[in-house]
């Protein structure tokens, strides 16, 4: 105890040097449970409070399982999610391995398939399948007037095929990185010493990939138990908990059951996380790679090739097809019933809501950059500072990836509507939710790169005389500057994009892209939306190839 | 139990090429390399990295494909046949230990998918543990096994399928400058008791030449020298192998007398004599060859070389001098007797030991 005492102590006086450390310290703190802390907090005081404010402690759960409805909407979200995962799960496992590991062709186009997904808004697939498969939808008129019969998606398998293909680029995408960092001297060996093709894969390939899947698994899982554009727009009639959070806050003004689902919401997520940790401890193969001079491509047997080609294919050929689809609706004069070709929609959405397209923009851009600008400076923080509390800090910057997006948005409602700080209605709500929300993502990206950046590099630059601020602004900043960009192109791409939690924060005055698609499907006017998302996925598209252009940075788009 | 894999199998390799790219970016890893590695013998590739020897082993092993020739096991073209129906074992150079098995799942696993009876791969297995001194280790997993352990654990799951022919693709290089000394002894003595044909893949000179029954140096994808370790330490063919070996003096001499496997040559003006088969013509200039131990300091007389010390480097047991000589060029000279140290610009007088002497035409190095 004496020890410690003298550690923080010796740290203090350390810090004490640095001023400018410790105020940022200090300020990060501050921000930390400001921002993330005290809404999630007040999440939970709100879920077992009543309308006036009295503790009724566990009274809203109790409510929630009592009631068949509430149950009924919690086996929904588990069953559909657990589907929509399984889905993905297989279908980017089969496409990673084909990008990874076949020679088959077609690559560069999958690759861009297998992107696109995760670029756009993660609803706006389900909007698709509205176009094609709605009452009014392409192919069902096409299938009542030949064949007499009609596909509706809405329903639990319209919101199970959406999630997963919004979903599988996820899976794709951790699994694409678990086959090319594997090893390949290990399959050579199995071969060397007598197993086949299909004998190394289930022996070798498979049990060493399990543990990157399992962490895919546990990702599209989260994102799929939070997802709420898809059941909303999809669900007819049939709830899920993300939707049922949002009906009972904003619809019937029920702020106790809302919170309380948020918080039920949250459970499964962190029991997976917490099985994720204990089984990654067990068993996490590091392998060093001593990769032969040439890493050539051996020829994939045929057997093994095509069929993967084909799920390919057929993935690609249906991303494609929802993409088209949205932006011909954009031109359509009535979908479904009135084909022929008008700029009518185009007119409309940059007449009446210019400003949610401005909004959008300078919005998402705002946040992006304090994201990325606190990601880092707490990442540096983190790796590189010693004080009192670096551990929470750590968990409190990676705690918002962890938090269903209506969760944010409903703390950030319940918690700043009131003093001390008042912020609902303005735009700084929406731009701190963006900000808070995708800073894990460049934290994350920062702390690895400052792991790869040996530390003798600041040495030496203290060596050389420089203060602490100036080798701060000439040596770390110039090396993160990849994870910066990394880091708010990525925070852009997902707060322009999201729907989730700034459906709680959107006013007349301040309205954004996103939740205009929304309201727009919601309200049938079918053509505006997919105008508003033909502009939305021109935005992203300009965005990414500037940043590429100017920098030459790709940009990952996941973390674990 | 008796170990079956006696039976002695040659490989070869006829004109084999090994091309990677396409267009503008091929790069030819192996140019033309035929070579018939002889039964039962250890043979290492040596040579410099990017120099082959890696892809030629991968060839053999069945993870290349050749563009062309022919590669030939026992009295089987091997071409085409993919690697689980070739008879070799390869042990990789950072071991590839199924991280997800047991050290005995490891080493049973080739056992396995030739579907032996469980009692058979008891013992088979029991029988490598014994052989590397690997027992009471089958439980563990390979991670909780040091360097050196789980080197044997890699040469172990290869011995136990009793292959025709053993690869080893620079198996000590993670293991540090002691335990390497001692696994290359140890993998020299397994080999010279299973009498398995094995090609041994390696950078380091050194430990080349304390394994090889055979050396065959390359460079650029070529052979640049085969022989025996001394026959190429003695007599390197040319300025890279020489290099490549150890350092080497190369230095310019005049031939003035020709008899039959004899040339007498004027080096400095000091007269020697040389036994050589090859044949050269008087007034040709040819390459003395020799290394820093087969000169040492002497008293000035007649057959003496003439110099200035240039630099002096305590090495321990040597003391190697750079010495140059009146018109500009240096000579190393690695003296071992204590006793005679001498100084920076001090004049010395040396001897060159004819016996040990080689001689060659003048050659340019290549680039």
């Amino acid at each position: 105890m004496k020890t410690m005492g003298l550690q923080v102590l010796k740290e203090f006086k350390h810090l004490a040097k640095e001023p400018v450390v410790f105020g940022l310290i200090l300020l990060c703190f501050g921000l930390l449970f400001w921002f993330v802390i005290y809404p999630l907090f007040s999440v939970l005081k709100t879920s077992v409070l009543d309308d006036a404010g009295n503790f009724i402690g566990l009274g809203n759960y109790v409510r929630f399982f009592g009631n068949p409805y509430f149950r009924e909407v919690l086996y929904n979200t588990l069953f559909i999610s657990g589907l929509a995962t399984m889905g993905a799960l297989i279908l980017g496992t089969i496409f990673a391995y084909g990008m990874t590991r076949t020679d088959m062709p077609g690559k560069t186009l999958f690759m861009i398939t297998g992107i696109l997904p995760m670029i756009t808004p993660p609803f706006i697939n389900a909007f698709a399948f509205i176009l094609l498969f709605g009452r009014v939808g392409l192919i069902n008129n096409f299938l009542s007037k030949h064949f007499g019969f009609t596909y509706i998606i809405y329903g639990w398998h319209g919101i199970v095929i959406s999630q997963t293909i919004t979903t599988f680029p996820l899976a794709y995408l951790i699994t694409a990185a678990a086959f090319s960092g594997l090893d390949r001297s290990m399959e050579d060996s199995a071969q060397d010493l007598g197993a086949r093709d299909f004998r190394v894969f289930y022996t070798i390939t498979l049990p060493l990939i399990t543990p990157a899947i399992l962490t895919a698994a546990l990702l599209v899982f989260m994102t799929n138990l939070s997802a709420f554009g898809a059941p909303a727009l999809l669900g007819g009639g049939l709830s899920v908990l993300a939707v049922e959070s949002v009906m009972q806050t904003l619809g019937v003004m029920d702020w106790g059951m809302g919170t309380t689902i948020c918080i039920i919401l949250l459970i499964p997520s962190f029991m997976l996380f917490y099985f994720q940790s204990v089984y990654r401890a067990k068993r996490s193969y590091v392998t060093i790679t001593g990769a032969p001079a040439f890493a050539e491509m051996r020829p994939t047997p045929g057997k093994v090739k095509w069929p993967i080609f084909g799920v390919c294919c057929s993935i690609s050929l249906a991303v494609v097809v929802l993409y088209v689809v949205i932006i011909l609706g954009g031109f359509a004069k009535v979908w479904g019933v009135d084909g022929s070709l008008t700029l009518n929609h185009y007119r409309l959405v940059f007449g009446n809501t210019w400003r949610s397209i401005v909004n959008s923009l300078w919005m998402a851009s705002f946040g992006a950059f304090l994201a990325a600008f606190l990601g880092l400076v707490i990442a540096y923080l983190v790796v590189r500072k010693s004080f009192l509390g670096r551990k929470l800090m750590d968990f409190m910057g990676t705690l918002p990836y962890a938090v269903p997006g209506t969760m944010m948005g409903l703390g950030f409602v319940v918690a700043f509507n009131r003093p001390p700080l008042i912020l609902t209605g303005t735009a700084a709500i929406i731009i701190l939710d963006y900000t808070f929300r995708r800073m894990p993502f460049g934290f994350r990206t920062g702390i690895s790169n400052l792991k790869q950046v040996d530390i003798s590099m600041e040495e030496a630059s203290a060596d050389l005389g420089a203060r602490w601020f100036f080798t701060f602004r000439r040596i770390v900043l110039p090396l993160l500057k990849p994870a910066f960009i990394a880091g708010i192109t990525y925070a852009f791409i997902r707060a322009i994009t999201e729907l989730t939690s700034t459906i709680f924060l959107v006013t007349p005055r301040w309205r954004v892209m996103s939740v205009d698609i929304y309201n727009f499907v919601e309200a049938g006017s079918l053509g505006a939306a997919a105008a508003m998302s033909t502009i939305l996925m021109v935005v992203v598209i300009i965005w990414l190839s500037l940043i590429y252009r100017g920098t030459g940075v790709t940009v990952t788009m996941f973390r674990m | 139990m008796h170990h079956a894999s006696r039976e002695h199998t040659p490989v070869e390799l006829r004109n084999v090429t090994k091309k990677f790219g396409r267009g503008k970016q091929e790069v030819i890893a192996v140019r033309e390399f035929s070579f018939q590695f002889p039964s039962g013998k250890m043979i290492t590739l040596l040579g410099p990295s990017g120099c082959g020897k890696t892809t030629a082993l991968r060839c053999i092993a069945g993870f290349y494909e050749p563009e062309e020739g022919d590669i030939i096991i026992g009295d089987r073209r091997v071409n085409g046949i993919p690697p689980y129906n070739r008879p070799t074992g390869m042990v990789f150079q950072n071991y590839a230990l199924f991280p997800h098995m047991t050290i005995f799942e490891n080493i049973a696993y080739g056992l396995r998918v030739r579907k032996f009876s469980s009692r058979e791969i008891q013992e088979k297995v029991k029988w490598a543990l014994d052989l590397l001194q690997l027992n009471g280790m089958e439980g563990r997993s390979p991670s909780q096994l040091s360097g050196g352990q789980q080197q044997r654990v890699a040469i172990a799951r290869v011995l136990v399928n009793e292959p025709q022919v053993l690869l080893f693709d620079e198996p000590l290089s993670n293991l540090d400058a002691k335990l390497r000394v001692y696994m290359r002894g140890e993998i020299r003595r397994l080999q010279e008791n299973l009498e398995t044909t094995t090609i041994y893949v390696t950078h380091d000179q050194e430990e080349a030449m304390s394994i090889s029954d055979i050396m065959v140096l390359m460079h650029q994808g070529t052979i640049e020298q085969i022989g025996t370790p001394l026959e190429i330490y003695k007599h390197p063919r040319t300025e890279f192998s020489a290099e490549f070996i150890g350092l080497t003096n190369f230095l310019n001499a005049r031939i003035i007398e020709v008899t039959e496997n004899q040339v007498k040559l004027s080096l400095y003006g000091v007269e020697l004599r040389v036994q050589t088969a090859d044949q050269f013509e008087i007034g040709e200039t040819v390459q003395v060859v020799f290394r820093p131990e087969m000169i040492h300091f002497s008293e000035p007389k007649a057959n003496t070389i003439e110099g200035k010390v240039l630099e002096v480097a305590y090495l321990g047991p040597i003391t190697r001098y750079t010495i140059e000589t009146e018109d500009g060029n240096t000579i190393i000279l690695d003296d071992q007797n204590p006793k005679t140290l001498h100084q920076r610009g001090d004049k010395v007088s040396s001897e060159i030991d004819e016996d040990s002497l080689h001689i060659q035409r003048s050659q340019k190095e290549p680039g």
